[in-house]
C-alpha cells in the first residue's frame, strides 16, 4: 500500500470526524506496509490536529535545511526521499560525513515525515473543541492567523566543521590555516601554517571574537584579505592531473561590512569562475559564522590555481583544504570510478536507491553510538550508570536483556562504546574541598534563636541582615554572606532587644536574674553558649569571658546577664558555623560538632537537636552509617520539608516574587499567596514516598486560592482564602517551572522576559556558562529594520529577534539564550497561560534548544519544553550539583572523581532524594577537607 | 600597584581595634583637630558616582572651546553655576573589556581590574575582584581619616580595602544618621569619652572571640573574620565617637523611614557636610542611583521645565537601563529623561558645593576651597561607553586645583587593522592589545592618571594607582 492510498484513507476517514475524536491512528493501523517506521506511526498516532502535524513536518523540513541540504539538495528533489528513522539512525552512525550531526529521536521522526514522497494532506481543520479550560484559549480575543517569523537576517547555516580524516580513500593534498600558524583542530587534524599564497595580507582577530558553534576558534579567526589596490590574492598548488575537491572556509569578522552585500567577491579556480558575488555575511547567516564552499575541479596543467576577484570591499578567505574528489575514486575497487559507477560501495544496491552505504573501514565514534543507543536509559556518558562496562558485557546485555534486543550494534560498535565508557570513567583526582566558615543565613539565625529560647521573639526583633536576593546562584553562598560594619551594627542594636526579651520571658534566665548568686550567669553563658555556638565552650573561652565580665564592673545579675547574652549573640562563634575541622595527616577532618551542624542546617535549616549533640559528644559522627541513620531520622521530622524546600526556593529564586518589579495589580498579598502556594507544592514533592529530587518539576497539581486563581486562569469566585490542590490539563502546566511564582520572578516589569528566562534556564537550570554579556553595543537604527516590520503587531519574540538578537554583535549568544526563553512564551509576565499576546497576535513557543554540550531538544510549546528540559541529563546533573553546593557551600568540579561518582550513583538509583542525601554523605569532602 | 603594598596586617587591625575600644582614646582626635594643631586645614574629598554615568556623550554633545574659554554641554548645565570653581577632564579611558556594569562597578574607584579577570565568589556572578584598593580607602589610610560611604544603589559596593574586601556603605540615611551623625552631634569638642565599660569590655571580648576563631582558620577564610573585626572597629567609634574639632551645625531634619529618594540624597549630602565640618570624615563616597526602584519618587525637570516625579513606564518599558540609558542618544523621550535625571543629580551636587562655599574653614578659606567634589564613575554615558568618559572636580582642593579649566585628553584611533594598540594588563602581568575594530576613538589617558592626580591634590604623594599599564602621566589638575 503506498502512501497515496494511506492519505486517501485518512481523508475518507476524516469525513465524519470531529476534532475531539480525530485520531490518525485508525488509518495508520491499516497501513502497516513498512512505509512508515514504527516510531513515525507512534508519533502520528499521538497527533491531535492538522496543525500539530504541520508543525512536525515543518520542523522536519527545518532540520533538513540545517543538516542535510548541503549534501542532498533541496528537499523537494532530495535523493533521500522515503528515509525512515531506522535508516537515518544507521546513516548517522555509519557515514563519516554525518558523524558530527546530532539528531534526537523526535527530530528523526520529523525528518522522516518531512521526507515522505507524498504530502500528507490532513482533513480540513475541524471546529475548535471546548477544552477543560476554555477561558484561557481565547484570552484577550481570538487568535490571529499563524504568523511567519520575519527574519531580516539571512538564515543561519550550521557551522561546518573540518572534515573527517577517516576516509583513507581520499588523499589530502593541502589543509591550510589561512592567515595563521599551524593549528590542530578538535579532531586532531593538522592545519598547516599559511602557505602557497600570492599577495593579500594576513590578519588575526585575536580573542575578541567568538566563532559561533565552532570548537576551532583559532582556525577561523585568522584570515587573509586582499586590499583592492593591491595585486590579486591567489593560492597555487602543484598537483598531478586529476579531479579534486577544493573546500574554502569563510567567516565574516569585520564589523564595517556586517550587512548583506557589505563584501562581495568572485572566486576563480583553474580560470573558471566558480562563485560570483560571494556574500559571506548573507550566506553564512550573519557574522561570526563559518561558511564552507566546496568545488569539484579538474586539474590538467599540473597546477591548481585559486584566485579571489575583488568586488565590494576586499576578498577574504579563512581556511582551505584540497582533497581528491570522492567522485574520482573507486571505492569498491570494481575498476569503475565512483562518478561512473552506479553502485559506489558495491553492496548491490544501486546508488540511486542506496542511502546508507557502509564504510567497513570506519572508525566508530563510541561516544556517539552511546548517545544514540544507551544514554536514554543509562544517562549521559560522563555520568553513565554503566561506567567501565566491557564490550563483552555489552554484547551479553544485548543478547539477554529484552529491552536492548532491538538495538542493532555489531561487535566493532560495542567495542567502540566500551572504549568510550572506559575513557569517560577516567576522572580527575582533584583535591578535597576547602575548609570554610559559613555565616548563618537570616532564616538560620532566627531559627537557631527560636530553637534555643522558644517562640518568645517577634520577627521585628531580629536583626535585618540586609542580604540581597541574587538573581542567579544560591543565597546561602558562603562567599557572599559576610558581616561587615553595617551588618554588625544592626546585629549589635538588635541584640539589645533580644537580650531584654530573653531575660524577661525565658524562664531559666529570668530565674538567674532574680538569683543573687552570680554563678548562675556563668552557667548560663556556658550552657547556652553550647546551644548557640553549637559546641561546648573551651576553658580559654570561659576564662576570657570571666576576665572581661570583671572589667565591666557590673552591679547585678541583670547587667551580668545582659553582658553574657550579648557576648554570645554578637559573637562570631554564633554567626559563623565552621567546617574547618582538625588537621589529621594531609587533610582536615571536620569535628563531630561541625558534622552535626552541617547535617542539621542542610536538612532542617535549623540547629542540631539533642540527639545530634549526643552523638557528637560521643564522637560517633565520623561513622557514615551513623550519619545515614540520622538522615533517615531527620527526614521523618517535619523540619525536613522546610529545610529541603529551602533548597528549591533558593535554587529557583522564588523568594524574589515578593520584591520583583511588577504592575500594581500584583499586590503584596498576591505575591505572598503565590510564594506560599509554590512552597506547598515543593513540600509535597520532597516528602512523597521514594520521591525523586526532580519530582518538584513534574505534575499538574497546584495550590490555588482566591488570591492566585486568576493567575492560574481560574475564576477567583471558585476559591476561598484557603488554598486548594487543583489539577490542570497537561497542556497547560507542568511542575514548578510553570508555577506563576517562578514565571513572575523570571520576567521583566512589562514583558514575559525571553532573555531573563533564557539566561536563567541556561545558567541556573542547566549550569551552562554564558560568560560576560557585552557592553558598548551598536544601536539598531530604525532604517535597519525590515520595511514590513510593525512593532505594534509583532510578538515579543519577533521584536527581540529583529531589534536585538539578529544583530551581529548579539547573535552568537542569543542563538543560545533566546530558544531557552521561547519555551516559556505560553506564560506571560505574571505566569498566566496564553496563546496570544497584544490581544490577538498568536504566540510561537516552539523552538530548538541546543547547547554546546550534549543537550538538544526540540519543542512545540511550553509544557512540551518543560517536560523535555526536565528529562535531560543536563538538568538532572545540574540540580544535583546545585544541591551539593547548597549543602557544602562549594562543589567538586564536574570532572572530578567525587562529582562523577556522585552523579553515577544518583543515576543508578533513579535520582531519589534518599540517594541524593546519601550520595552527599559519601562524598569524600563531606567529612574531610583540604589541609 | 601590587596587592601586597596595601595589605593590612590583621594583627594591626586588631591592635587598632583594641586601641579604639580603649577608655582613653588619643587616636580618636579628629584629623581636623590634628590639622588644626599643625596650622593647616585638611583637604576633603568626596567622590560622587552615578550608576549609568554622568552622561557626557561624545557621540551626542561634547565640550567646545579652549582650556579656559569653553562651553559646557547641555546635560551638565547645572555646573555652569560653578564653572569657575571646577575643572573638567574630558575623554578619560576606562577599563575596556567585559560588561560595563560588572567591570565598571569594580573598576570605577580602583582602576585595577585585570583584563579578562574571572568573576569572583565574593562579589557574585560576573563581577571581577579588583587587584588593589579603591582610591577612597587609600586616602583614608594615608590621611588617617574615616571614610563616610553612602549609597543609594543597593549597596553595589564600589569601595575595597587593601585586601580587596568590599567596604560597606550605608544605603539608608536613617541608619547612617543613627550610626554616625547622631553620636557625632551628641559630642561637643570638650566632651571626654564617657565611661562605657560595659560596651568596651563586651567589644573586647568579641574581639578576643574573633581573634581566636581566626587563628584556627586557613588564610582563605580569614578575610571573613577580618571584615567582622572592621565592624567591631566601627562599633567602637560609634560607642566612643571622635570629638569634633569644632562646633557642627544642627541637622536640618532627622531622616525618617520611607523618606523619598530625593530626601535620601539630601540627607546624604548633609551628612557629608557635617562630616567635613567636624573633620571626622575627610573622605567620602556617595553613590547615586538611577535604579528604577529608587526612581518613583525622584524628581527631575523635563525640557519644558515641568517637574516630573518618575520616568514613563509605557507598555514596552524594560527598565531604566535599556529604555532610558541605552537609548539616550537615539530616542527623544529617552534623551529627555536621561538628561533630566542627570541634571537633577548635578543640581544636588551644585547645592552641596554652594553650601560648602558658604562655610568658613579655620584657615580663612571656604570649605569648598579646601574640598574636591569628584564626579566619577564606572562608565561614561548612557550608552555604557567607557572609551572616553568625562569627569569633573569641583572645589579648590586646598589650593591644589587650578579651576575654571577644561582639560582635553588626547585620543587613540579605533581601527584595529591599523594596529593602534590600546593596552590592558592581565593578572599575571601580561600586557595585551585590546583595540577593537569598531566604535569610536579611545582616550589616551586613563582613570589611573586621574586618581594619581586626585591623590596628590589631597596630599597623598603617589606615582601610580591601579593597574600598571594604565598609568601614563598624571592629569595636570
Amino acid at each position: 500500500m503506498n502512501r497515496l492510498i494511506l492519505v486517501l484513507l485518512m481523508l475518507l476517514g476524516s469525513v465524519s470526524c470531529t476534532y475531539s475524536s480525530f485520531r490518525p491512528k485508525q488509518f495508520l493501523e491499516t497501513s502497516e506496509s513498512g512505509i512508515l517506521s514504527d516510531e513515525a506511526v507512534e508519533t502520528v498516532n499521538s497527533i491531535q490536529s492538522e496543525e500539530e502535524l504541520e508543525l512536525f513536518i515543518a520542523s522536519g523540513k527545518n532540520t533538513y535545511s540545517n543538516m542535510c541540504l548541503n549534501c542532498h539538495g533541496p528537499i523537494e528533489s532530495s535523493a533521500k526521499k522515503s528515509a525512515t528513522v531506522i535508516r537515518i539512525k544507521y546513516a548517522l552512525a555509519n557515514i563519516p560525513q554525518m558523524a558530527n550531526l546530532r539528531l534526537n529521536e523526535q527530530q528523526m521522526v520529523e525528518l522522516e515525515l518531512a521526507l515522505s514522497p507524498e504530502p500528507i494532506n490532513m482533513p480540513t481543520p475541524p471546529p475548535v473543541v471546548v477544552g477543560e479550560m476554555p477561558e484561557e484559549e481565547n484570552e484577550g480575543g481570538s487568535p490571529g492567523p499563524p504568523r511567519n517569523n520575519p527574519d531580516p537576517a539571512p538564515t543561519p547555516s550550521p557551522s561546518p566543521e573540518p572534515p573527517d580524516s577517516s576516509p583513507q580513500e581520499r588523499a589530502l593534498f593541502a589543509r591550510i590555516n589561512v592567515g595563521g600558524d599551524q593549528f590542530i583542530d578538535d579532531q586532531g587534524q593538522t592545519w598547516a601554517a599559511d602557505s602557497n599564497f600570492s599577495n593579500g595580507r594576513p590578519w588575526d582577530y585575536g580573542e575578541d571574537v567568538t566563532i559561533v558553534g565552532s570548537p576551532n576558534q583559532y582556525l577561523f579567526r585568522t584570515k587573509r584579505f586582499n586590499p583592492a589596490n593591491e595585486d590579486r590574492l591567489s593560492y597555487d598548488f602543484n598537483l598531478t592531473q586529476g579531479r579534486y575537491e577544493v573546500s574554502l572556509y569563510f567567516v565574516e569578522l569585520y564589523q564595517p561590512v556586517f550587512r548583506n552585500g557589505g563584501r562581495l567577491f568572485d572566486i576563480e579556480i583553474e580560470s573558471q569562475q566558480v562563485v560570483t558575488d560571494l556574500d559571506v555575511y548573507r550566506e553564512a547567516g550573519g557574522a561570526y559564522r563559518v561558511l564552507k564552499r566546496s568545488f569539484e575541479v579538474d586539474v590538467t596543467d599540473g597546477q591548481l590555481n585559486i584566485e579571489f576577484i575583488p568586488g565590494v570591499d576586499n576578498p577574504i578567505v579563512n581556511a582551505l583544504e584540497i582533497r581528491s574528489s570522492v567522485n574520482a575514486l573507486d571505492t569498491d575497487n570494481d575498476g569503475i570510478a565512483n562518478d561512473m559507477d552506479n553502485d559506489d560501495d558495491g553492496d548491490g544496491v544501486p546508488d540511486t536507491e542506496d542511502h546508507f552505504p557502509l564504510d567497513k573501514d570506519r572508525q566508530y565514534d563510541g561516544a556517539q553510538l552511546y548517545a544514540m543507543n544507551c544514554a536514554g536509559c543509562h544517562s549521559s556518558l560522563d555520568y553513565s550508570s554503566k561506567a567501565n562496562r566491557s564490550a563483552s558485557q555489552i554484547d551479553t546485555a544485548l543478547a539477554t536483556i529484552p529491552s536492548m534486543q532491538g538495538l542493532s550494534l555489531n561487535g566493532i560498535q560495542t567495542q567502540a562504546i566500551a572504549q568510550a565508557l572506559s575513557a569517560s570513567a577516567e576522572c580527575e583526582d582533584r583535591p578535597l574541598l576547602e575548609p570554610q566558615i559559613r555565616r548563618l543565613t537570616q532564616a538560620q539565625s532566627e531559627r537557631t534563636l527560636t530553637a534555643v529560647f522558644g517562640n518568645i521573639f517577634s520577627s521585628s526583633d531580629f536583626a535585618d541582615l540586609g542580604d540581597s536576593y541574587i538573581k542567579i546562584g544560591l543565597n546561602n553562598d558562603p562567599n557572599q554572606l559576610d558581616i561587615n560594619s553595617i551588618r554588625l551594627n544592626r546585629i549589635y542594636e538588635a541584640t539589645e532587644g533580644l537580650v531584654a526579651k530573653i531575660i524577661s520571658d525565658f524562664q531559666p534566665v529570668r530565674n538567674c536574674r532574680n538569683n543573687g548568686n552570680a554563678n548562675c550567669v556563668n552557667n548560663i553563658y556556658r550552657d547556652y553558649g553550647y546551644a548557640l555556638w553549637r559546641r561546648p565552650l573551651t576553658s580559654q573561652e570561659m576564662s576570657q569571658y570571666s576576665n572581661r565580665l570583671g572589667q565591666a564592673n557590673l552591679r547585678n545579675n541583670e547587667d551580668r546577664l545582659k553582658f553574657a547574652l550579648s557576648a554570645l549573640l554578637v559573637s562570631p562563634n554564633f554567626w559563623f558555623r565552621t567546617e574547618v575541622g582538625t588537621v589529621s595527616g594531609n587533610r582536615r577532618r571536620l569535628t563531630h560538632y561541625e558534622v552535626a551542624s552541617l547535617l542539621s542546617y542542610t536538612l532542617w535549616n535549623s540547629p542540631p537537636d539533642n540527639q545530634l549533640y549526643t552523638l557528637a559528644s560521643q564522637s560517633r559522627l565520623h561513622d557514615k552509617q551513623v550519619i545515614k541513620q540520622q538522615i533517615s531520622r531527620m527526614k521523618a521530622d517535619s523540619k525536613f520539608a522546610v529545610g529541603m524546600g529551602e533548597f528549591y526556593v533558593d535554587f529557583l529564586k522564588l523568594e524574589n516574587v515578593i520584591t520583583v518589579d511588577k504592575a500594581p495589580r500584583f499586590t503584596t498579598s498576591t505575591r505572598s499567596a503565590l510564594l506560599s502556594s509554590a512552597r506547598r507544592s515543593i513540600v509535597d514533592a520532597v516528602t512523597a514516598a521514594d520521591a525523586s529530587y526532580m519530582e518538584v518539576f513534574e505534575g499538574q497539581q497546584f495550590y490555588v486560592n482566591n488570591q492566585t486563581a486568576s493567575l492560574f486562569g481560574l475564576s477567583n469566585g471558585s476559591f476561598g482564602s484557603q488554598s486548594r490542590l487543583t489539577s490542570f490539563p497537561a497542556n497547560r502546566r507542568e511542575g514548578i517551572l510553570s508555577h506563576p511564582a517562578f514565571l513572575a520572578v523570571h520576567s521583566s516589569a512589562s514583558r514575559s522576559g525571553i532573555i531573563h528566562r533564557g539566561v536563567f534556564t541556561l545558567q541556573q537550570l542547566l549550569c551552562e556558562n554564558l560568560g560576560e554579556p557585552p557592553d558598548d553595543l551598536p544601536e539598531v537604527e530604525e532604517s535597519d529594520l525590515p520595511a514590513d516590520f510593525n512593532e505594534a503587531t509583532a510578538t515579543e519574540r519577533e521584536i527581540l529577534h529583529v531589534k536585538h538578537s539578529s544583530q551581529p554583535a548579539c547573535v552568537s549568544c542569543h542563538s543560545k539564550i533566546d530558544p531557552a526563553g521561547y519555551g516559556f512564551e505560553n506564560f506571560d509576565l505574571l505566569g498566566q497561560f496564553r496563546l496570544t499576546e497584544k490581544q490577538n497576535v498568536r504566540i510561537d513557543s516552539s523552538g530548538t534548544l541546543a547547547t554546546g554540550s550534549s543537550l538538544n531538544i526540540q519543542f512545540q510549546n511550553s509544557t512540551d519544553y518543560i517536560r523535555k528540559l526536565v528529562a535531560t541529563d543536563s538538568m538532572k546533573t545540574c540540580v544535583s550539583s546545585k544541591f551539593v553546593k547548597f549543602a557544602l557551600g562549594q562543589q567538586p568540579t564536574n570532572n572530578s572523581c567525587e562529582a562523577r561518582n556522585f552523579q553515577r550513583n544518583l543515576n543508578s538509583r533513579n535520582n531519589e532524594i534518599d540517594a541524593l542525601l546519601e550520595g552527599l554523605v559519601d562524598l569524600p569532602s563531606f567529612l574531610d577537607r583540604q589541609r | 600597584m601590587s596587592k601586597a603594598n596595601y595589605k593590612m596586617n590583621r594583627r594591626e587591625l586588631l591592635k587598632m581595634f583594641g586601641m579604639a575600644s580603649g577608655l582613653a582614646c588619643p587616636m580618636l582626635r579628629s584629623p581636623l583637630a590634628l590639622a588644626q594643631s599643625a596650622g593647616r586645614a585638611p583637604v576633603r574629598t568626596l567622590f560622587v558616582l552615578l550608576d549609568h554615568g554622568w552622561g557626557i556623550d561624545p557621540g551626542y554633545e561634547s565640550f567646545t572651546g579652549s582650556e579656559t574659554d569653553f562651553r559646557i554641554p547641555t546635560i551638565w548645565q547645572p555646573l555652569n553655576a560653578l564653572k569657575d570653581k571646577s575643572v573638567f577632564i574630558d575623554g578619560l579611558r576606562l577599563a575596556q573589556w567585559g560588561n560595563a556594569h560588572h567591570v565598571g562597578a569594580t573598576d570605577a574607584l580602583t582602576a585595577s581590574v585585570a583584563e579578562g579577570e574571572a568573576s569572583s565568589n565574593s562579589l557574585g556572578r560576573n563581577r571581577p575582584e579588583p587587584l588593589g584598593p579603591s582610591i577612597d580607602w587609600l586616602l583614608g589610610q594615608r590621611l588617617n581619616t574615616q571614610v563616610l560611604r553612602l549609597s543609594q544603589s543597593d549597596n553595589i559596593g564600589y569601595c575595597f580595602n587593601g585586601n580587596r574586601q568590599k567596604q560597606a556603605a550605608f544605603d539608608s540615611s536613617l541608619e547612617a544618621y543613627n550610626s554616625i551623625i547622631r553620636p557625632l552631634q551628641q559630642r561637643s569638642p570638650s566632651t571626654q569619652p564617657q565611661d562605657s565599660s560595659f560596651q568596651q569590655s563586651l567589644l573586647s571580648l568579641l574581639g578576643a572571640d574573633a581573634n581566636r576563631l581566626m587563628d584556627n582558620l586557613p588564610s582563605s577564610q580569614s578575610r571573613k573574620i577580618e571584615s567582622y573585626i572592621e565592624g567591631l572597629d566601627e562599633l567602637s567609634r560609634k560607642i566612643v565617637p571622635p570629638a569634633p574639632a569644632g562646633q557642627i551645625d544642627p541637622i536640618s531634619s532627622v531622616p525618617g523611614r520611607g523618606d523619598s529618594g530625593d530626601r535620601e540624597v539630601d540627607h546624604f549630602f548633609e551628612f557629608m557636610k557635617l562630616g567635613f565640618q567636624a573633620g571626622t570624615h575627610n573622605v567620602g563616597v556617595l553613590t547615586l542611583s538611577t535604579n528604577p526602584r529608587n526612581m518613583s519618587d525622584v524628581s527631575w525637570v523635563d525640557s519644558r521645565g515641568r517637574r516630573r516625579n518618575s520616568i514613563n513606564r509605557g507598555s514596552d518599558y524594560q527598565g531604566y537601563h535599556q529604555d532610558v540609558a541605552h537609548y539616550s542618544r537615539s530616542k527623544t523621550n529617552s534623551r529627555e529623561m536621561y538628561t533630566g535625571i542627570v541634571q537633577s543629580r548635578l543640581q544636588k551636587v551644585v547645592n552641596f558645593a554652594q553650601t560648602l562655599e558658604r562655610m568658613r574653614d579655620f584657615d580663612g578659606r571656604t570649605i569648598l576651597d579646601n574640598t574636591m567634589i569628584v564626579l566619577v564613575g564606572g562608565m561614561g554615558n548612557g550608552n555604557h561607553s567607557r572609551r572616553r568618559a568625562t569627569f569633573s572636580v569641583i572645589g579648590g582642593g586646598g589650593g591644589n586645583i587650578r579651576t575654571g579649566r577644561l582639560i582635553r585628553v588626547g585620543r587613540i584611533g579605533n581601527t584595529k587593522e591599523g594596529g593602534s594598540g590600546v593596552l590592558a594588563q592581565r593578572r599575571n602581568g601580561q600586557v595585551v592589545d585590546i583595540t577593537r575594530n569598531y566604535g569610536g576613538d579611545y582616550g589616551n589617558r586613563t582613570a589611573s592618571d586621574f586618581f594619581v592626580a586626585i591623590a596628590r591634590a589631597a596630599g597623598v604623594n603617589i606615582n601610580r594607582f591601579g593597574m600598571n599599564c594604565y598609568n601614563t602621566t598624571p592629569i595636570p589638575l
